[in-house]
């Protein structure tokens, strides 16, 4: 039986060229959709989870996504990557996803919380790991923390967007890094004491 | 520093991340392409059915404007007078005082229209010219003679004259050089013209498609239409024979025969009344799932209850196909409008047919069971006389004098159920048939 290292692998599938496969996908033609789609789905599939709470839930923003991306294809300039452009793609079908979850539950100041003093290292962590500990976080940090640490928006960009004040985003962000490196450090205190992972 | 790390560190953990999704994704992915691929494709075809539709439309209006005008006057050249005689000569006493009255203003650089072509001929022919004072600014439309005194212009040359000129020139001091040496020209065209159409009526070519007969085949779809809020067991003709019980499900549309003559005439230049007679048989089938031991008939098993059927005759077996068949002798009476009369045609017909029912046979498909038929008569389920309504059109074409091949795409629609009222059943059957018409005229 496959572990979950073996089964989120990295795979390198020989490239085509990427401009050609734009084009036939915007002439419409089904197998460079899924030659694209095959190319881009799993690197996808990880920024639709470090959205969502679940994997049906990521696989529907993915869908979502994938749908958007193909019939706004004509309207990509290349003057970004198309990786850039198809994840800046995932992130707003997500937070469209999400934000009805978000208007529901506001994102408000939260009183900062003591950071731990111990150093945190994410080494020996697999992705998978650190995965997991961002969907546990409160909806409102998870969003914040994916939009600030990993898409790298500014708290005013993330203000704008998710329509909150800067401080929210920037309490919020403080929240979700302090319960991250608490979550960090007991996988760590776990890896020391018994020599693995819990995965 | 440190934080700044914590950050980076996570960006490169998932950097080049990869997970797999389920299959299910992209098959949604591609469902909701297509969804939307379709609707374009839809919203395509919807426009050039539209477009043909309002072709259609167009071209049924223009059609039936040129058809129905058949004795439009042709149409005369610019310089061909149309007025009454008296208006005629009303306008020779105006024109005659405007060419006395402007005939010193000649001038010697005049230069001819040239525009004014539809009559260019005919003026020429007469010896009369057109012309214009060239360098002259102010815009003066009266008439000027050159050449001849006003008061020897003859009433009919004047009448020419002093017609309303065209618009298409702007005209500048326009002067004519009249002659009175022939006659005029626009009065000689009307009467060439007078004199053609007469021989052209006379040439017409009688009618001869008067009476015609044709004899034809049609084939087409059948469908039962049974009534959905009817008893199930008296779906079909043939619930309750000997061998067919309830249909287990809706009985699938089957296929429909013709064969007949007919005779038609026109009563009119585009009314035409036809009749005829034809043997037409309707075939659907259905499957069944229920035998009969007592070979009773429908009628038979419509005076049993329920349960006294299911008790004493009525009995599950494996379910088996039945094939039903229906026979009639038709005969149909239609009207009809004539489009395009010519060596193509087109025709809209309606009317009504008397259907005699003649059969009903039930066969059933691989199994021991017998075939039955159903005759008409006081003990059939079945109405001897039904009634239906025709609809449909004639496309032809004229492939010698007395002969033209037809295709009549049309539509039958049962105007009554095909069993006794005092079933009840109600089976009101829809066939969409073409068929193919061998015509002779006489």
């Amino acid at each position: 039986m496959l572990g979950l290292k073996e089964k989120y692998d990295r795979t390198d599938e020989p490239m085509l060229g990427e401009n050609e496969l734009i084009e036939a996908c915007r002439k419409g033609n089904r197998a460079s959709q899924k030659a694209l789609y095959d190319r881009f789905c799993k690197k996808m599939m990880v920024v639709c989870l470090r959205y969502s709470k679940s994997t049906p839930e990521a696989e529907d923003v993915l869908q979502e996504g994938f749908v958007k991306v193909f019939q706004g294809l004509d309207g990509f300039r290349q003057d970004a990557k198309l990786e850039t452009w198809m994840t800046r793609i995932m992130v707003n079908t997500a937070l469209n996803h999400h934000r009805k979850k978000l208007y529901l539950h506001p994102m408000v100041d939260v009183e900062e919380l003591v950071l731990p003093q111990k150093e945190v290292s994410l080494s020996g962590l697999h992705f998978t790991q650190l995965l997991e500990m961002v969907q546990s976080l409160p909806q409102g940090c998870q969003v914040i923390f994916n939009l600030f640490a990993i898409e790298g928006y500014s708290h005013k960009e993330i203000a704008e967007m998710l329509t909150i004040s800067e401080g929210t985003s920037k309490s919020q962000y403080a929240r979700a890094k302090s319960l991250l490196q608490a979550k960090i450090l007991r996988e760590s205190n776990y890896y020391q004491r018994y020599g693995e992972s819990k995965i | 520093m440190e934080n700044l790390r914590f950050e980076d560190s996570f960006k490169e953990a998932f950097n080049g991340a990869e997970i797999a999704p389920s299959g299910v994704v992209w098959t949604n992915v591609e469902l909701r392409l297509e969804k939307s691929s379709g609707g374009k494709l839809k919203g395509r075809i919807l426009f050039f059915q539209l477009l043909a539709a309002a072709s259609m439309v167009f071209a049924m209006g223009v059609g039936s404007v040129y058809f129905l005008n058949p004795t439009t006057e042709p149409s005369h050249p610019i310089g061909v007078v149309q007025e009454s005689p008296k208006s005629i000569q009303n306008q020779e006493q105006v024109s005659t005082q405007n060419l006395s009255a402007n005939g010193d203003q000649l001038g010697e650089d005049q230069k001819s229209i040239s525009k004014v072509d539809t009559s260019k001929k005919n003026e020429k022919r007469s010896g009369y010219s057109l012309k214009l004072a060239g360098e002259s600014s102010e815009v003066n439309s009266s008439v000027n003679v050159a050449t001849e005194p006003a008061q020897k212009i003859s009433d009919s040359e004047t009448s020419f004259f002093s017609r309303a000129l065209p618009s298409l020139v702007e005209v500048r001091n326009p002067q004519l050089n009249v002659s009175t040496s022939e006659p005029d020209p626009g009065m000689m065209l009307l009467a060439k013209l007078h004199d053609e159409e007469k021989k052209l009526q006379k040439n017409k070519p009688t009618l001869k498609e008067k009476i015609w007969a044709s004899l034809g085949i049609g084939a087409g779809s059948y469908n039962p239409n049974t009534s959905s809020s009817m008893d199930r067991s008296m779906a079909l003709s043939g619930s309750g024979s000997s061998f067919a019980g309830q249909p287990l499900g809706e009985p699938s549309a089957g296929t429909s025969y013709s064969v007949g003559v007919s005779v038609a005439s026109k009563i009119s230049k585009r009314v035409v009344l036809q009749g005829g007679i034809s043997y037409l048989t309707q075939n659907s089938t259905y499957t069944s799932n229920t035998v009969s031991g007592s070979g009773a008939f429908l009628n038979d098993y419509a005076g049993l209850s329920r349960e006294d059927a299911a008790k004493d005759q009525i009995s599950t077996t494996t379910p088996y196909q039945v094939n039903n068949n229906l026979q009639y002798m038709s005969i149909p009476l239609q009207a009809g409008y004539i489009i395009i009369d010519r060596d193509f045609g087109l025709q809209l017909n309606a009317g009504i047919s008397t259907d005699v029912f003649f059969q009903n046979t039930l066969t059933p498909e691989g199994s021991d069971l017998d075939e039955v038929s159903q005759g008409p008569g006081d003990d059939s389920p079945y109405r001897t006389l039904n009634f239906s309504g025709l609809l449909g059109t004639e496309l032809s074409y004229k492939v010698s004098d007395h002969y033209r091949i037809a295709v009549n795409p049309g539509v039958r629609y049962a105007l009554n159920s095909i069993y006794k009222s005092e079933l009840s059943a109600e089976v009101s059957p829809i066939t969409f048939d073409v068929a193919l018409r061998f015509r002779y005229m006489f």
